[in-house]
């Protein structure tokens, strides 16, 4: 009984002694927690909020038109809405025209699906529609430099 | 039969995101009761009851009127008014006071006393409203029914759908195992409570936006 | 307790000699100055060196009153209220140089520049396990980062449990300073019931973060955007959500900590902190309270902060899930009756020793992680000073 006793309390300040040691290693080895934490759960901000990986990159003189992947992702399975993020990303040390016009395949189906004007002066965009899943355009979000825009999709596969 | 398939199988492909729907509403009252699986089964079987009542209820309108209070501009009225009806049953039933926990004045007791004498009109009533409400797989099913040639086959697809998003709802009393605690149990009436403002939020924009257009 | 010790709940053998306290804190003289000098040495600015100094005193300063006069709650209080204050200075500094404002934009959103902060933690887990994506518009790695977070808190759980709550919690010091202003509440008596709302709280945030697929605290719950950055209001949607931030503030963390002289955000609302609550099972340290020199005077369930005692922990000689560990009550009780307590060790049995054991680990993170923060604010309150300006 003493014996179990005296085990259970060198176990309990053994582990209390260890909160220390947790302490210190929390910040002494905070940036390779942090590393670990990121690349070994592979762990990533969700597409709704980050616009989903870019899928296609077209080159203009002074700036590049980026069109992310759609995004669909729900908690399990696809939802039923979603979107397609277009950047309007300008070079170093150059600026975004002041209109841009432009057509998109964004299913990358061969089909263009819309067409996009924007005037990056007054900041607002018109959506020309020609899929009928495609809802309509948020209003154009300002970001540094760049514009960017998030057109509202019906999912086709739903 | 091959109507009953397609509203089955139907059922089946959307009946996840009918958690979305029902779980915040169900749940949080299984646990607020407590209770046996077995006695959990009869507010389940209420709830699913209530809810087949207002899928077929909307089943008659959408077949009759043409899916006129989904593409009226009215429609956000009559909608955020089902949302907020189910808040004002959430909201009370939610930070009323039970019988066996602190008195917490009188506002509860008056429904107190109701449920005692129906204990079945809550759940049910609950589904009603959840049934009525613009759930995702609804929608699916609303351009089904409304295809179909009679109103007969319009309700017989409704129905094969509804069986088929039940089985989702299946698990649910075993919800209430977790409510064996006091604490449990006071934790998800307040859930419940919660849950219904939230609901009541959403019922006033539906509404403000159906009085705008 | 040992014969012949002072009813004030003081843990008597070190406060015998000042040689003793000074010789119990030096391990943490050692610690502080390691953590604060090891990581880039002393800074050139005077404007940042002045701070750096005077943290390190106010640090060590009030950790050798803790260990002189055996008093936990007093000392932590005045470290805990002075970095919640000084971080809103810092971090409302932070914004105005990166963004010009405290107004969180659409384009901030996408950019993946929103601080990530502890609150939303919980609400993250589901889609987290499932999706492996956090629903939260910052970024993975970098100042102000999810990883870097998860990692703070995952550490601050480990080594204290809900303690957290009173050593790290950077938003926590407001409302227990504002719990401190007056003498005697006016509000004495708060319903049981209320105490579990944090839960219901946490479950329907974790539920409709999951539904909805996004931070359902920050985007609707959360005082202290009144205090930190919020949403630009541009729509009758972020002017309510700004109306609700701003009652729930005013409410919470203002004006019911004043009336009842307790934690009302934390202990009646906060689902952060009922979620580390739990961490309180898997946590080596606790209250406990003997009975046999406890005589009911209920002063420790009046004292406590949070709610954690009623009379019927009390009666089982122990604190309810909820305690933050702020020491409060071991303080307050007038016989000496509550202590802190390592699990697995007989009850009572050397008090001092458990109450060392855990307030090292807990001072020094809130010495690593809310000294950066004090030295942060007290550097914007310089550069005012002599600038004109918080910002460079």
């Amino acid at each position: 009984m003493k014996v179990i006793e005296g085990l259970k309390s060198g176990l309990g300040y053994t582990w209390a002694a260890l909160c220390i040691v947790i302490v210190l290693a929390t910040f002494v080895g905070f940036g390779f927690w942090e590393r670990t934490l990121a690349e070994g759960t592979g762990i990533h901000v969700s597409p709704r909020f980050s616009g989903g990986e870019v899928r296609q990159v077209t080159e203009h003189n002074t700036y590049q038109t980026r069109l992310h992947r759609l995004v669909f992702d729900g908690l399990v399975s696809e939802r039923a809405a979603g979107f397609v993020q277009i950047d309007w990303v300008p070079r170093e040390k150059q600026s975004l025209p002041a209109t841009v016009e432009e057509e998109f395949d964004i299913d990358g189906d061969g089909s263009i699906e819309i067409r996009v004007r924007v005037d990056m002066v007054a900041g607002k965009a018109e959506l020309l529609r020609r899929a009928p899943w495609v809802l309509g355009a948020d209003p154009l979000i300002t970001a540094d430099s760049e514009r960017i825009l998030r057109i509202q999709l019906r999912n086709p596969r739903k | 039969m091959n109507l009953l398939v397609q509203g089955f199988l139907l059922g089946l492909a959307n009946g996840a995101s009918c958690l979305t729907t029902c779980a915040p509403v169900l749940l949080p009252y299984l646990v607020g009761e407590g209770g046996t699986v077995r006695r959990n089964a009869s507010p389940v079987l209420h709830f699913l009851l209530g809810r087949l009542a207002g899928y077929l209820i909307f089943a008659v309108f959408a077949w009759e009127a043409g899916l006129w209070i989904r593409s009226s501009p009215r429609g956000g009225l009559i909608f955020g008014a089902v949302y907020a009806a189910l808040a004002i049953v959430l909201v009370t039933y939610g930070f009323s006071s039970p019988a066996n926990t602190c008195a917490a004045g009188s506002m509860g007791s008056r429904l107190t006393a109701v449920r005692s004498r129906w204990p079945a009109w809550l759940p049910a009533f609950m589904g009603l409203l959840t049934g009525l409400s613009l759930c995702p797989p609804f929608l699916a099913a609303l351009a089904g029914a409304t295809s179909q040639a009679t109103l007969l086959s319009s309700l017989l697809f409704f129905l094969a759908f509804f069986i088929a998003t039940s089985l989702y709802v299946a698990p649910f009393p075993l919800a209430g195992l977790i409510g064996r605690s006091q604490a449990i149990r006071i934790t998800g009436r307040l859930a419940a409570g919660l849950m219904g403002i939230y609901y009541f939020y959403r019922g006033l924009i539906m509404i403000y936006g159906g009085l705008r257009s | 307790m040992t014969a012949g010790c002072r009813s004030t709940g003081a843990t008597p053998e070190l406060t015998k000699s000042p040689g003793k306290a000074v010789l119990w804190s030096l391990p943490m003289l050692a610690l502080s100055l390691f953590m604060f000098f090891g990581q880039g040495g002393i800074p050139r600015d005077p404007l940042r060196a002045i701070p750096l100094f005077c943290t390190l005193i106010l640090v060590n300063v009030l950790f050798y009153l803790m260990i002189r006069t055996g008093k936990t709650d007093r000392y932590r209080a005045v470290f805990f209220i002075t970095m919640a204050v000084l971080f809103v200075i810092s971090f409302l500094a932070h914004f105005q140089e990166e963004r010009g404002s405290m107004a969180l934009t659409a384009g901030e959103l996408i950019k993946g520049r929103t601080p990530f902060c502890h609150m939303v933690i919980p609400a993250t887990i589901i889609p987290a396990a499932l999706s492996r994506t956090i629903i939260f518009p910052g970024s993975i790695l970098g100042p102000y980062s999810i990883a870097s977070m998860i990692v703070l808190w995952l550490g601050a759980s480990l080594a204290m449990g809900r303690g957290f709550c009173s050593w790290g919690c950077f938003f926590g010091g407001l409302e227990d300073g504002f719990s401190r202003v007056r003498r005697k509440p006016w509000i004495r008596k708060i319903a049981e019931r209320w105490t579990y709302l944090p839960y219901a709280v946490l479950v329907v945030v974790v539920v409709m973060s999951a539904v909805l697929l996004s931070p359902f605290y920050c985007e609707w719950l959360c005082p202290f955007k009144t205090v930190t950055e919020y949403f630009e209001v541009n729509s009758f949607q972020t002017m309510l959500q700004a109306f609700i931030f701003v009652g729930l503030f005013l409410g919470l963390v203002v004006v019911l900590p004043i009336l009842s002289r307790r934690r009302t955000q934390c202990g009646l609302f906060c689902p952060m902190g009922a979620f580390q609550s739990f961490f309180n099972k898997v946590n080596p340290f606790e209250i406990v309270i003997a009975r046999n020199q406890c005589k009911d005077c209920d002063k420790c369930i009046r004292e406590c902060p949070t709610f954690s005692l009623d009379a019927r922990s009390v009666s089982l000689g122990r604190t309810r899930i909820s305690c933050v560990k702020c020491g409060k009550c071991v303080d307050e009780c007038p016989t000496g009756a509550i202590a802190y307590h390592v699990k697995g060790t007989r009850s009572q049995w050397k008090p001092a020793r458990a109450r060392m054991l855990f307030i090292y680990p807990a001072y020094l993170f809130l010495t690593v992680f809310g000294g950066g923060m004090i030295q942060d604010g007290l550097y914007r309150i310089l550069l005012l000073a002599t600038t004109g300006s918080m910002v460079r």
